[in-house]
């Protein structure tokens, strides 16, 4: 099954970084080495809220479905559009780059708030 | 018809009880925020429901006559116990039932098991001797006429 489309309450983004090694002399100069063209360790931490347990089930069956942290996985269209939600920038941003696909950093954690209504918290990384 | 306090009635644990002054009920529901990016207003999802309540008793001294009784004193000692080496019994679930009696007899009430959360009683000159109670229904009310 496709990531779940669902609306996050909250939505937190970092960037990634471009592979540097940075190197620094005895005399004090700084050599920095790109070893990549790419961004990557790209990290997204997302919070749903107060969802219905039937939603709260369809992340961890994703997350069954993708073997855990092992695979990686995109987005579905509706899913992406989802996910974005409320960001009012250019999507292009907040995209990961051609090549880069998410998956789970760690288990997506399930708090049950009361009988049928869970909030569930999900941190993916962006990895080449 | 209107009602007033004539037709009002507290029973504990099914005993009607004798010379209450007031109660009050209140139902309070939390609600849960489902708000998600993208949304311009609130929306919500009911949490958990809270059922308290209050009443005030003069604390009543019983002459001989059956059927009388010091309510204020049953009630308060559901909470107030006395210890043994420091350590008390705990406080004790008590049945309430506050009522409203219509001109037919049938009546208007809600019901359900509560425990007091706090009782307070002073005694001062030119008043007379009472307890205010004040109580949290477990869980939902196990009866409701409204």
């Amino acid at each position: 099954m496709p990531y779940p489309a669902l609306s996050p309450t909250s939505r937190s983004f970092d960037p990634g970084d471009w592979p540097v090694r940075t190197y620094n002399a005895q005399s004090g100069v700084e050599v920095r080495i790109l070893y990549g063209s790419k961004r990557y360790n790209l990290r997204l931490q997302l919070t749903y809220a107060n969802i219905p347990d039937s939603s709260a089930t369809e992340f961890l069956t994703h997350f069954e479905e993708t073997t855990g942290t092992f695979s990686t996985f995109t987005f579905g269209t509706s899913a992406g559009v989802a996910i974005y939600d409320g960001w009012r920038g250019s999507a292009t941003v907040l995209t990961p780059p051609l090549g880069v696909n998410w998956r789970y950093e760690s288990a997506p954690q399930v708090e049950s708030v009361r009988p049928g209504i869970s909030t569930v918290t999900v941190s993916l990384v962006g990895v080449l | 018809m209107f009602y007033s306090g004539i037709q009002g009635e507290l029973y504990i644990n099914g005993v009607k009880a004798a010379k209450v002054r007031n109660w009050s009920m209140s139902t309070s529901l939390s609600l849960l925020d489902t708000t998600t990016l993208g949304d311009t207003d609130t929306t919500t999802v009911p949490g958990i429901r809270t059922n308290t309540g209050s009443c005030q008793i003069y604390y009543y001294a019983p002459t001989m006559v059956v059927g009388e009784n010091n309510s204020a004193s049953l009630l308060i000692n559901k909470l107030i116990k006395a210890g043994v080496d420091g350590v008390a019994p705990e406080a004790e679930q008590v049945t309430l039932k506050l009522s409203l009696n219509n001109e037919t007899g049938a009546q208007t009430h809600v019901q359900g098991p509560v425990y007091l959360t706090s009782v307070a009683m002073s005694c001062a000159v030119g008043e007379v001797v009472s307890a205010e109670v004040a109580f949290q229904v477990i869980g939902a009310f196990t009866n409701v006429v409204l």
